[in-house]
């Protein structure tokens, strides 16, 4: 009986081994917002090579989706949130230890690359007639509102009303955002301004300091990663000030000390 | 009848019933009349079972209208050119949705194929409930065609011969021979062809947008829900499936009753 059984019992067996590797100590789970995804990468290559043996895996999603995913008991070992507002969550539940700032960012607009645009400027971007946006509950979506409330507040009349008319569509990402203006679909949309440094097919349009939020991204770790010293090498290596050039240089700014 | 079904094929038969059950029974489990009373009176609810039920319908009723003339076509001829076209008709079920999305972006684009000419003469499809149509379209065309084409080709030749020979015209033969006789088949066809329709996300997510009113169907909603307040999205999803159960019965009982008897 076992002889016939045996080609079923080999594809269990084989199936629960490779589902123990997840187990070992020196693979972290990372879940990263969206926009994180170069610096991340660039991150990893200099930490695996840094630390032989240790592999870094990047889970990259909006920063709210990635909440979801942690509170629904998915296995990260590191979260980094785009805003504060996601990552409270998280540790109110439990679900994240303590977290600490590692990198900022601003907003930008961002238009087609080519000739013809009609937005040049914050106050222009009301004669934009197909904007996208992120979603009221991902990162940049909320600070692009923000943004927009400060600029009604500037420019008065109906901007908001004019600017709010103009959004056709709402992703779940930044990059999702962006990928409408590079696949010109949309007149404009706003994104990080890390989005927008060296990406193609995009022209960025400056948002002045005094409407520009302040994005500020959290990093922290679950009950699961604090017990994995690779995960904690990890989060102190994204904390350094090497990680702190690594961001700069993919359009970042730095976290003031 | 039951005799005939052994107690081995039952039991090797559970464990996809619970596969399929245990996610809705779950579903069910996680909410409450309170919480699905709260989901419906949501700001996205009323504008997404609205958008869902027109854009499916319309969908469904175009395939038909669409679609039978090609699933009559290639029930009779067995060509190469109706391989490739029998080829095209099943594509779209192989490809995952988000690149069906991205595929009709090429095409419908604003710098698309078809779709730069449009814009030039100011017609944009992106963002557009035609583009949610479109896409329902494409991805639910080929469940009815394919069931369509197999309840075609069940009708038995002679009586469309025989029918013809009595001095009938094609269209009326269609019409008076073969429809009847295909319908239980066709009815499943549409049916299978409204589920995948009203389930249709990745490729209206990428193609039409998402948009409370003009672009975001139940699907759709109920991803967004999922981002900002789990308890709607169960409920919402709760009530899309009860929608889903009510046609597909439906569907069932009308296929019972007209099924022709020999």
């Amino acid at each position: 009986m076992i002889r016939r059984q045996f080609p079923c019992l080999a594809f269990y067996v084989f199936t629960i081994a490779f589902g123990c590797a997840d187990t070992n100590r020196q693979t972290v789970q990372v879940y990263a917002a969206s926009s994180l995804l170069e610096a991340f990468q660039d991150l990893k290559t200099e930490f695996e090579g840094l630390h032989p043996g240790a592999k870094i895996s990047l889970n990259h999603a909006g920063s709210q989706t990635l909440r979801l995913q942690i509170s629904r008991g998915a296995p990260a070992d590191v979260y980094a949130s785009a805003n504060a507002e996601h990552m409270k969550a998280l540790i109110e539940t439990k679900h994240i230890g303590e977290a600490r700032a590692f990198a900022q960012n601003r907003l930008t607009i961002i238009v087609p690359d080519k000739p013809g645009s009609l937005i040049r400027d914050v106050k222009s971007l009301s004669r934009a007639k197909r904007l996208v946006l992120g979603t009221r509950a991902v990162p940049v979506g909320q600070y692009a509102r923000d943004f927009i409330e400060r600029a009604q507040l500037q420019f008065k009349d109906d901007y908001l009303a004019q600017v709010d008319n103009a959004i056709v569509s709402e992703e779940s990402n930044s990059r999702l955002v962006r990928s409408k203006v590079q696949l010109g679909e949309a007149d404009a949309a706003i994104v990080y301004t890390s989005d927008a440094h060296n990406a193609l097919g995009i022209r960025a349009v400056n948002i002045p300091n005094t409407l520009n939020p302040k994005v500020t991204y959290l990093i922290g770790q679950t009950p699961k990663g604090m017990n994995n010293p690779t995960a904690i090498r990890w989060t102190d290596f994204v904390l350094s000030k090497r990680a702190q050039s690594v961001f700069k240089a993919r359009g970042f700014e730095v976290v003031n000390e | 009848m039951n005799e005939t079904v052994s107690r081995g094929t039952r039991l090797l038969s559970v464990p996809i019933l619970l596969l399929l059950g245990l996610p809705i029974i779950a579903l069910v489990m996680a909410s409450s009349p309170s919480d699905v009373l709260a989901g419906t009176q949501h700001p996205l609810f009323v504008e997404a079972i609205y958008l869902s039920a027109v854009t499916s319908l319309i969908s469904v009723v175009l395939v038909i209208f669409l679609g039978t003339p090609l699933a009559w076509w290639l029930a009779q001829s067995r060509n190469g050119a109706s391989f490739v076209m029998a080829l095209l008709v099943d594509l779209p079920i192989l490809i995952p949705p988000a690149v069906i999305g991205l595929a009709l972006l090429m095409a419908f684009g604003r710098e698309g194929l078809i779709g730069g000419w449009l814009s030039k003469v100011g017609v944009g499809i992106p963002f557009t409930m035609s583009a949610v149509i479109i896409a329902q379209v494409v991805v639910a065309a080929p469940f009815f065609i394919q069931s369509a084409i197999h309840a075609f080709r069940r009708v038995d030749l002679d009586l469309i011969h025989v029918a013809r020979t009595l001095g009938h015209s094609e269209r009326r033969v269609f019409y008076r021979v073969v429809i009847p006789i295909a319908r239980p088949g066709l009815i499943s066809g549409v049916a299978l062809c409204w589920a995948r329709a009203l389930g249709e996300f990745g490729a209206t997510l990428l193609f039409a947008g998402n948009l409370s009113g003009t672009t975001q169907t139940m699907p759709l909603a109920i991803y967004t829900a999922l981002e900002s307040d789990v308890r709607i999205a169960i409920a919402l999803s709760l009530v899309l499936i009860a929608l889903a159960i009510v046609v597909l019965v439906a569907l069932r009982l009308g296929l019972r009753t007209t099924e022709v008897k020999p």
